[in-house]
């Protein structure tokens, strides 16, 4: 499984373009690989915005289960953890709003 | 303003709780817009106090009536304070610019500098959509010396890493018209300040084509909706609405300050106790977040408890 490291983003992820990056970057991972470590070391705090971008994004188009299976995030704070899952839920309810 | 005189004057202490009365000094500035108005005096003499807040606001004030030629020669009248208070907050070369209306001014916007001493730190920054100056520099050179500074209290150091990253945003996505918004912060080991102007579309008009208000609900309720939990005015986006619901439950909880003016209304919390009342207008948005660092919160504190639902695999 390989890892991609965002601590060059540190200390935080605020910005839509870096979001996109670190989107297409995943999903070329995901495309030749099985999964995929992501790595936020350094990364102090990310902004909703992208938590939705990134992970949000991820997560409704992969499903719950691939997305528990394939994509292992590693050394996120509290703060991080919380965003990302706030991210998560957002995407969940806007996409079953459009359903 | 004396309507005879054309001579406007400013509060003599502008302070964080004396803003309103400095935008209503400034505030006919927007109804001059390319107007050449003749024989103005801004008078700034009898200023005896003036913080952060009321610098970033002066120089805004500044650049707004000469980019927008609202006068025909108008004097200046300014002492010694507010000329030290502009140097302090290291803005003294880029109200010259403003002074020289022939002159581009981007250049001492990309020259704001960090300053750091002993007992405190000064950090402007212009948001100029220059992908060479702003994207790469703020993450690489601005925050990591905020970060360096608070680095010896982490907690600290989060908590005011998370609102200066959702102001920036809400900056940077909302005010697309205006590149010259400036975010400024002054902090010492107790306390931060954070502010960020722009002249751009304010937070009331952007959000009032999304939030219907009731009959009986007055416009000026539309900034405490702006920091609700899950209210933007960008809808179908990636925009969530958390931001400033973000930055005001972290003032809340710490007993900081947020005053958040946007056009002719004005949204406060002060340690929890939050109003919104009217005042005079500002044709842009004005954020200002006070916080004390001694018992520093993070986002992860504000819903302690909650149960989160998503399925996620963390190693």
């Amino acid at each position: 499984m390989r890892t991609i490291e965002l601590k060059k983003y540190a200390p935080i992820i605020s910005d839509k373009e870096i979001g996109a990056e670190i989107l297409g970057e995943i999903k070329t991972v995901l495309n030749s690989d099985n999964g995929v470590i992501i790595d936020m070391q350094d990364i102090r705090s990310m902004a909703t915005f992208c938590a939705k971008q990134i992970f949000g994004a991820l997560y409704v188009e992969m499903g719950s289960e691939d997305f528990f299976n394939k994509i292992r995030i590693k050394s996120a704070t509290d703060d991080v953890k919380y965003i990302i899952n706030l991210g998560i839920e957002k995407a969940l309810e806007d996409n079953s709003f459009h359903l | 303003m004396n309507n005879q005189s054309n001579k406007i004057t400013f509060p003599s202490h502008i302070t964080t709780n004396s803003i309103l009365s400095l935008i209503r000094a400034m505030s006919f500035v927007f109804k001059l817009k390319d107007r050449m108005a003749a024989n103005y005096v801004v008078d700034i003499s009898n200023v005896k106090e003036i913080n952060m807040l009321g610098v970033l606001l002066l120089c805004k004030f500044l650049e707004f009536s000469i980019s927008h030629r609202c006068f025909s020669e108008p004097q200046l009248g300014i002492n010694d304070i507010v000329k030290e208070a502009i140097a302090k907050y290291g803005c003294l070369s880029l109200v010259q610019s403003f002074m020289n209306p022939k002159g581009d001014n981007r250049k001492e916007l990309e020259s704001l500098k960090t300053k750091i001493q002993d007992n405190f730190i000064i950090a402007p920054k212009a948001l100029l959509r220059n992908d060479s100056y702003s994207k790469e520099s703020l993450n690489t050179d601005y925050l990591p010396a905020i970060n360096d500074y608070y680095s010896n209290t982490i907690k600290a150091s989060d908590m005011i890493l998370q609102v200066f990253s959702e102001i920036l945003l809400n900056f940077w996505e909302h005010a697309v018209d205006d590149t010259r918004s400036i975010i400024i912060a002054h902090g010492t080991k107790t306390n931060i300040e954070i502010a960020c102007i722009d002249t751009g579309n304010g937070i009331k008009t952007t959000l009032s084509e999304n939030v219907k208000l009731k009959k009986s609900e007055k416009s000026d309720i539309l900034l405490s909706k702006a920091v609700q939990k899950g209210v933007t005015s960008k809808t179908n986006t990636d925009h969530m609405g958390f931001g400033l619901w973000i930055v005001d439950e972290i003032v809340s909880k710490v007993g900081g300050r947020l005053r958040l003016i946007s056009e002719s209304s004005a949204y406060i919390n002060d340690s929890g106790k939050k109003t919104t009342t009217g005042c005079d207008y500002w044709g842009g948005t004005i954020i200002y977040v006070y916080l004390p660092l001694e018992n520093p919160v993070t986002i992860a504190d504000i819903e302690k408890g909650k149960q989160l639902n998503a399925k996620i695999c963390w190693i």
